[in-house]
């Protein structure tokens, strides 16, 4: 009968629990202050000191830390896997052998590679023999990585050796810039041998597939069943750059702490914290209140909604990666090619621009990246002719108009927006387009060229390599595993590889242009829109430079003060 | 003691019945998962990998085999207590949910102990007060609570008490950015922060905990609410309460009798309530960022972590029916008449 106080004592202790935990330290300065006497002034003082010292450090570990709020915390640290979140670290814990020069600001500040200029990183001389066949490269012999092992000869030779039995991008990249063996001449000179002379090897060089791995540390948990590691090397980071993991709390935050031995000298940020928030609004009110630096993955409505807000900085910069829709050629009506011209004549352009990415990108014109050289947007002939997309589409055999139904995921934030203005664009000229959602699993399992078996759908293209021969031949050729539409044109083929192995570049880019003129008026995708790379940080960061993958280096980055 | 070998008896036919539950819930999501177009291994290998590349893969997985042949495959490591491993992490699942589920299970926990606890207060109130000031009020906002998708609650408090207030923590998981967590004994991190005495951590999981608490306790709390009241009112007008006040007992000791009689279908509803929440929980645990099954599963499905899914799926159903266990002796432990 008398059990009416405890609910209410545990309420009272649960406040009171409550206040201490969200009074922090200024509770016990209180509690000090209160017991203090005169003697123990001198202790005091001490303890004040000591206490603004600690602020004076806290606030130095605050300044010196970048907090990034992304969608999830990274799956693993082996850049040769690909998983969720793992690429954009990866990029800042391993160290390349060369890396692209940096090109002057824009207007807005941003800076971006500048693919002309090769720069040294782990190597610091390059040789290529006259038969294109082999590259020699000369090492730094001051590296050391975070684990304590020195950086030699024999760390590239491994980590091309494991890329290559691991059979994943590491090893598509090194197949692609014909690497056939890499050989250690002595502990700071490294062969690259090459089954054919390569336009695009120092290309593939700057990228962090392969990885340049710690051999020492990894060889150390091989096992005979797993000779590189691999498994041990998923979670774990043995790299050469100028970061390397503190913790990982799955789903939760990872830390990333600065190597203190970088021979780059060490970084401006010395922690960086990466916090998982799912929810992309969540990571915009965080980045608009000051508690985060940096947001990733922001949809360009949450683009929009910050570009003005005080305390945050937006910068963007032209991509690599294309907004599209493909056609599949194996299925009707896509197997004419007067119906995918029409397509592309029928739609606004202009409109998936203005609409779909609010002006942060430009009409693809071509199936190149503008920032890649030999892009050419001199075939385009795509300006919006609804007349001409009806005669088109008559001749095909379709008076009437064309029904089609065009399958869209979200395995990028703006497929659903741009197949509904697809759809609605279109429908003047007489495309019936009706909309269909798929998961993304199941988007990227049929897009795989080991099925294809959709007629049509939005996928973007985004090649990492920023050459227009490896681009044109991952997503055009027949045997491009990124030719996800499965077009096939024998022609086209015949030119980009024999592009690709064309050492004069103006020769290569004559092959190469011709192939785009083959692209374009055979027209297997809806050309859309070469959207921009937009970053979203607080207006105190400085130094973003944007890269072929579109991962920021931490490295670059400085709080401004 | 024969009331002992009652409730042995109970648990053991509950158990018996998880095996057809548990094998019919293997069976639907394994073929569910895969009627789809997904494939794991274009998704393993990554945007470059060819045919060559995708079928290696799908042999490593044993994705090449017949499905039937899979799922025995399947039935045979779980049995075993081997439930395959995530692509996405490359870990045990087993070792996933080990991790994982006492953090689901600490905050939905929570949340339904404030649910209960406030829900039955109100619908008790609310019932005593029929048709009143107080039941008018009180209904209008259980009609709400049950009205609010959770996740939207959630977002709504975030927006409240975080941007607008700023008494609330910034929806970044269960701690503080630069709070580190506690060693793990148990994985339930607030019960962890406490066994080891690390009190930052406890005071900042605590103040994370608020609001999706919050949110969930007020949606389930305004269900139980709404059962309690219902049950309430039934119980009020039955012929034991009507001879309770035939015989002279006072108000409080006849809405005594009221709150008994009514107690084991509470008990019940809180346990439906429980098992539902957990679900529930999936949305929320994503909007604040909270890391525990919940997101799991939802980024296993969106990734076709087939075992993940899997396991996913199992471990709802085993809790789900421990759940309903537990309330059925409980209900028994309250109710006299009910016979195990």
């Amino acid at each position: 009968m008398r059990r009416k106080p405890i609910p209410l004592a545990i309420l009272a202790a649960l406040m009171l629990m409550l206040a201490a935990c969200s009074s922090g330290t200024s509770g016990s300065a209180d509690s000090d202050s209160t017991e203090s006497t005169a003697s123990d002034s001198a202790e005091d003082s001490a303890g004040a000191e000591d206490a603004t010292d600690d602020g004076e450090e806290e606030a130095r570990s605050q300044e010196r830390t970048l907090v990034v709020a992304a969608s999830g915390t990274p799956s693993g640290f082996d850049g040769d896997i690909f998983g969720p979140n793992m690429q954009p670290v990866v990029v800042n814990l391993n160290e390349p052998l060369v890396d692209y020069g940096v090109a002057e600001a824009q207007e807005d500040g941003a800076r971006q590679i500048d693919t002309a200029t090769i720069e040294g990183r782990l190597a610091t001389a390059w040789e290529e023999s006259e038969d294109g066949l082999t590259w020699t490269l000369e090492l730094r012999d001051d590296v050391v990585s975070h684990r304590g092992n020195s950086f030699t000869s024999a760390d590239v030779v491994w980590s091309y050796e494991k890329s290559k039995a691991q059979e994943r991008t590491g090893n598509f990249i090194a197949n692609f810039a014909n690497v056939d063996t890499v050989e250690a001449i002595d502990e700071y000179t490294v062969q690259f041998n090459l089954s054919a002379p390569s336009p695009a090897f120092l290309d593939a060089l700057t990228l962090y597939v392969p990885g340049i791995y710690d051999s020492t540390a990894a060889m150390e948990h091989a096992t005979d069943e797993d000779p590189y590691a691999t498994e041990w090397l998923a979670q774990n980071d043995a790299y050469f750059g100028p970061y390397y993991v503190e913790s990982n709390a799955v789903d939760q935050q990872t830390v990333f702490v600065a190597h203190a031995d970088y021979y780059r000298g060490a970084p401006y940020f010395e922690r960086i914290i990466w916090q998982a928030v799912p929810e992309a609004e969540n990571r915009s009110t965080l980045i608009s209140t000051g508690q985060a630096d940096w947001m990733r993955d922001a949809p360009i409505d949450q683009v929009v909604a910050l570009q003005d807000r005080e305390g945050v900085r937006v910068q963007s910069v032209t991509s690599n990666e294309m907004a599209r829709a493909l056609m599949n050629p194996n299925f009707a009506p896509w197997d004419d090619v007067r119906v995918r011209q029409a397509l592309n004549l029928a739609v606004d352009h202009q409109r998936l621009l203005d609409v779909v990415f609010q002006g942060y990108g430009e009409i693809a014109r071509g199936p190149v990246p503008p920032v890649e050289s030999c892009a050419t947007d001199e075939f385009w002939s795509y300006d919006q002719d609804v007349e001409r997309a009806r005669e088109l589409l008559a001749e095909a055999g379709y008076p009437d108009g064309v029904d089609a139904e065009l399958l869209y995921s979200d395995v990028r934030a703006w497929e659903e927006a741009l197949a509904i203005q697809i759809a609605d664009s279109a429908s003047d000229a007489g495309f019936n387009i009706t909309l269909q959602r798929i998961p993304s699993d199941e988007m990227t399992s049929r897009a795989a060229i080991s099925v294809r078996d959709l007629p049509f759908f939005t996928f973007y293209q985004n090649p990492i390599l920023l050459d227009p021969g490896y681009t044109m031949y991952l997503d055009g050729a027949s045997e491009g595993v990124s030719n996800r539409s499965d077009w096939n044109n024998e022609e086209y083929d015949a030119l980009v590889i024999e592009a690709n192995q064309t050492l004069d570049a103006d020769a290569r880019c004559d092959l190469l242009t011709q192939a785009q003129e083959i692209h374009m008026a055979d027209a297997p995708w809806l050309y859309g829109v070469w959207q921009d790379t937009v970053k979203v940080m607080g207006d105190d960061i400085d130094g973003w430079v944007w890269h072929g993958d579109q991962h920021a280096r931490w490295y670059d980055l400085e709080r401004s003060s | 003691m024969a009331r002992l070998t009652g409730v042995g008896r109970l648990v053991l036919k509950r158990l018996l019945l998880l095996i057809p539950l548990l094998l019919g819930l293997t069976v639907l999501t394994f073929l569910l998962i895969r009627v789809g177009g997904s494939n794991p291994a274009t998704l393993i290998v990554g945007p470059t990998a060819g045919d060559a590349e995708i079928a290696a893969v799908e042999e490593e997985l044993g994705l090449d085999q017949p499905v039937l042949v899979q799922y025995g495959r399947y039935l045979q490591g779980a049995v075993t207590g081997d439930l395959g491993e995530s692509w996405v992490t490359g870990r045990p699942v087993l070792d996933e949910l080990r991790e994982r589920l006492p953090i689901t299970l600490e905050l939905v926990t929570a949340a339904m102990v404030v649910a209960a606890v406030v829900g039955i207060a109100i619908g008790f109130v609310s019932a005593m007060n029929h048709h009143g000031p107080a039941d008018q009020v009180l209904r209008s906002y259980t009609l709400l609570g049950v009205s609010i998708p959770v996740f939207w609650l959630g977002l709504l408090l975030i927006l409240v008490f975080f941007v607008l207030a700023g008494v609330a923590p910034a929806p970044t998981g269960r701690l503080d950015l630069f709070t580190p967590p506690a060693e793990p004994i148990t994985h339930a991190p607030l019960l962890d922060s406490l066994l080891r005495g690390n009190w930052a951590a406890f005071g900042s999981i605590l103040h994370h905990m608020m609001l999706p608490v919050i949110a969930l306790s007020i949606t389930s709390g305004s269900a139980i609410a709404k059962q309690t009241r219902a049950l309430v009112l039934e119980v009020r007008s039955s012929p034991r309460v009507r001879y309770a006040r035939a015989c002279g007992l006072g108000r409080r000791q006849v809405w005594g009798v009221v709150l008994r009689n009514a107690l084991p279908g509470i008990v019940t509803f809180v346990a439906i309530a429980y098992s539902l929440s957990l679900g529930g929980s999936a949305l929320l645990e994503l909007i604040f960022s909270w890391g525990g099954m919940g997101s799991f599963g939802i980024n296993a499905i969106t990734r076709a972590d087939f075992a993940v899914v899997q396991a996913y799926v199992l471990s709802m159903g085993v809790i789900a029916a421990a759940v309903y266990l537990v309330s059925d002796l409980l209900v028994a432990a309250l109710d006299p008449r009910v016979t195990l």
